[in-house]
C-alpha cells in the first residue's frame, strides 16, 4: 500500500496551488469553444472577408468533434504537462523533498503518487470537459454520438496518461523546473512529430492525436485501434517503470 | 556504557573525482548531543545525506543502534528525525497543517497528533504563527518548524545540518536553546560550521576537513585547545621592543612576532596573559592604540590539531 497521507497531500495541492482552477477552467473553456466554434466558423469567416467566393460545406458534429480532440491534444494538453513537469523538479529545487523522503514516504510512494495524482486530476477535467463538449454539440447540432466515439475517448484519456508520465519523467531528470518544462514541450513535440509518418501512427504511444480524427471519418480500423490502445498504454508502463528506476537510485 | 546511536565506519563517497567524505568513522553515544564540526565544504551535509538515505555511500557502513543501514532501506525512519541544512515547505500550508501533514506520514494516530503538535510549537516558539501560511515565514521560523517537524515522529535520533548557520545572533540563540532543551531525551547529532555554537550545548564533537576525521572528543578537551588565542597590540610610542623584552620569557607566551609599534602574540593561557599584559601596561604608562583579543577560530584548532598530531 502506497502512503495515503502523501497521495492526499499531492491532491491537496492542485486544488490550494491554482493548478486545478487552471485546468478546469482551460479545459472547460475549449470544451464549450469546439462546438461554438464548429458551428459559427462559416459566419466568422463570412464577417471578416465581404467577398468570400469559395462556399464551405454546412457545419455538423463531426466538425464539433475535430475541434475538441484538436483542442484537448493540444493546447490543454500541454498546460496540463507544464503543471506536471513541474512536479518532481519544484520539490527538489525547494527542499520540501528531503523532509518528506526521510519520513515514511518510500521513492515508490513519492513517485506514485505523482503519478496517481495526475491521473485522477487529468480524468477529473477531461470528464467534465467532455461533459461540456457533449452537451453543447447536441445543443448546437442535435447529435454527438458516433461508431468508435467510446474507443476514441479511452484512447484520448490514455493519450493524456502518457504525456503525463512522460512530464512526471522530465520532472525527475531535469536539474531545475524550467528545464524540466522544456523538456517535456521537446517530448510532446517528438511523441507529435511521429505521428506524420502514418505508417507508424499507430504503434505511437501518442498516436492517438491523429487516430482520433480517421476514426471520426470511419477510417480507421479496429484491429488499429486496438493496437494504439496497446502502444499507448504499453508507452506509459514502460516511461513510469523508467521514472521509477531512475529515481530510486536518484540522489537528492 | 552508553550504547552507540550511530555508528559511522570507513564511510567514503566520491564526486566524479572529487573526494567528499574520506573514510570517516564516528560514533554518537545515545542520549549525546553530539556536534559535528567542520569548515564549509568539509562533508558533513554529505555525510548527514548519507546516514539519513538521500545519498548512496560510495563505500564504508552505516549502523543505526547496531543494525547496518542500506540505501533505499525504510527500516530506521521511525526512528531519526531530520533537519536538512534548508528546509523546504509547502507554501500553500500552514505551520500547523504541515506538522499535521508530516505526523501524519507515520500514522500517528490523530489524538496523539494533536496534543504533540500543540507542544512542539510550543516548544519552538511558533504558536502565535501556527495558523500562517509558511510561504510567508522568515528564515527563523522556517528553521524552528524545520525542528518541530523533525521531532513530530517522537524520534530517538535527531539530525539537524548547520541549524542555526543561516540565522541572525538572536534566532541562533533562540535555536540553540532549544537543541540545549533536547539534552537527555533524545539523542542530537548536529553539524555547524560555529564554533560557539557547538561548545555551548554539545559534549561530544568531531571536527572533520576534507571528509576527514580532524579530532573527536568530548567538549571539554576541545575547549582547552581553544583557550590559545592570537592577540594583537599596538602602542602610540615606542614601546614594542621593550615590551617584547618584558614579556619573551612568560610561559604563556606560544609566538611572538613584532613589528614597528605592532605586536603579534600567540598566547596558550589567555586569562594570565591578558592580567600580566594590563599589569605591564599600568605599571609602564603605556598607551595603546589598539589592543585585540582575536576570536577563537575553527581554523586555529584546526591548527592546532593538526600539528599536534604530526
Ligand atoms: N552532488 C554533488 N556533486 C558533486 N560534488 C558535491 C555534491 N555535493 C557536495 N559536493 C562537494 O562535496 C564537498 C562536501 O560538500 P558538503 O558535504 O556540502 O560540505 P559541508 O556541508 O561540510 O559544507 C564539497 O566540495 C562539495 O562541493
Ligand atoms: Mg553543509
Amino acid at each position: 500500500m502506497i502512503n495515503k497521507a502523501f497521495l492526499r497531500k499531492e491532491l491537496m495541492e492542485y486544488l490550494k496551488t491554482s493548478k486545478f482552477i487552471i485546468l478546469i477552467i482551460l479545459f472547460a473553456f475549449f470544451a464549450i469553444l469546439s462546438p461554438v466554434l464548429a458551428k459559427y466558423i462559416n459566419e466568422l469567416l463570412k464577417l471578416l472577408s465581404t467577398d468570400l467566393a469559395i462556399v464551405l460545406p454546412e457545419p455538423t458534429y463531426v466538425d464539433a468533434w475535430l475541434q475538441f480532440y484538436k483542442n484537448m491534444t493540444s493546447l490543454c494538453l500541454i498546460v496540463f504537462m507544464i503543471i506536471v513537469t513541474g512536479t518532481v523538479a519544484q520539490e527538489k529545487n525547494k527542499g520540501s523533498i528531503m523532509l518528506v523522503l526521510t519520513k515514511k514516504v518510500s521513492r515508490f510512494d513519492f513517485i506514485f503518487s505523482k503519478f496517481l495524482a495526475g491521473i485522477i486530476i487529468y480524468t477529473i477535467v477531461l470528464i467534465v470537459s467532455l461533459l461540456l463538449s457533449i452537451a453543447y454539440t447536441y445543443l448546437l447540432f442535435d447529435q454527438f454520438a458516433y461508431d468508435g466515439l467510446i474507443i476514441s475517448l479511452v484512447l484520448l484519456w490514455l493519450m493524456g496518461i502518457f504525456y503525463m508520465t512522460l512530464a512526471l519523467f522530465t520532472s525527475v531528470i531535469a536539474k531545475t523546473p524550467t528545464i524540466a518544462a522544456l523538456l517535456g514541450f521537446v517530448g510532446y513535440a517528438l511523441f507529435n512529430l511521429l505521428n506524420i509518418a502514418n505508417s507508424i501512427q499507430k504503434f505511437n504511444p501518442a498516436g492517438a492525436s491523429s487516430l482520433l480524427n480517421q476514426i471520426l471519418v470511419g477510417a480507421s480500423t479496429n484491429t488499429d485501434n486496438i493496437i494504439c490502445l496497446i502502444a499507448t498504454s504499453l508507452g506509459i508502463v514502460v516511461v513510469y517503470t523508467i521514472t521509477y528506476m531512475i529515481f530510486r537510485k536518484q540522489e537528492i | 556504557m552508553a550504547k552507540t546511536a550511530v555508528k559511522i565506519s570507513n564511510l567514503t563517497k566520491v564526486f566524479d573525482d572529487l573526494v567528499a567524505v574520506d573514510k570517516l568513522s564516528l560514533s554518537v553515544p545515545e542520549g549525546a548531543i553530539y556536534g559535528f564540526l567542520g569548515p564549509n565544504g568539509a562533508g558533513k551535509t554529505t555525510t548527514l545525506k548519507m546516514v539519513v538515505g538521500m545519498t548512496e555511500p560510495t563505500s564504508g557502513e552505516i549502523e543505526v543502534y547496531g543494525n547496518k543501514l542500506t540505501f533505499g532501506s525504510h527500516k530506521f525512519r521511525e526512528d531519526i528525525g531530520f533537519l536538512p541544512d534548508v528546509p523546504g515547505f509547502y507554501d500553500w500550508m500552514t505551520a500547523k497543517e504541515y506538522l499535521k501533514f508530516a505526523g501524519s506520514l507515520y500514522n500517528i494516530p490523530n489524538t496523539v497528533l494533536k496534543d504533540r503538535i500543540r507542544d512542539l510549537l510550543q516548544t519552538v516558539g511558533l504558536t502565535k504563527s501556527q495558523n500562517k501560511k509558511v510561504g510567508g515565514f522568515s528564515r527563523g521560523m522556517k528553521q524552528r518548524l524545520g525542528i518541530a517537524q523533525a521531532l513530530i515522529n517522537n524520534p530517538k535520533i535527531v539530525i539537524l545540518d548547520e541549524p542555526v548557520s543561516a540565522l541572525d545572533p538572536i534566532g541562533r540563540k533562540e535555536v540553540m536553546d532549544i537543541i540545549a532543551s533536547l539534552a537527555g531525551k533524545v539523542t542530537v547529532f548536529f553539524s555547524s560550521h560555529i564554533l560557539a555554537d557547538v561548545e555551548r550545548v554539545c559534549d561530544h564533537v568531531i571536527i572533520i576537513k576534507d571528509g576527514r576525521n580532524m579530532l573527536e572528543d568530548s567538549v571539554e578537551n576541545i575547549r582547552n585547545l581553544s583557550k590559545s588565542r592570537e592577540m594583537e597590540m599596538e602602542f602610540e610610542n615606542d614601546e614594542a621592543k621593550s615590551f617584547q623584552d618584558s614579556i619573551k620569557n612568560s610561559g604563556w607566551v606560544e609566538k611572538l612576532d613584532i613589528e614597528g609599534k605592532k605586536a603579534k602574540i600567540k598566547v596558550n593561557d589567555l586569562d594570565n596573559a591578558r592580567v600580566e599584559i594590563n599589569k605591564w601596561i599600568c605599571q609602564n604608562n603605556i598607551m595603546l592604540k589598539k589592543y585585540i583579543v582575536a576570536e577563537p577560530t575553527l581554523e586555529d584548532i584546526f591548527i592546532k590539531v593538526v600539528n599536534g598530531n604530526d
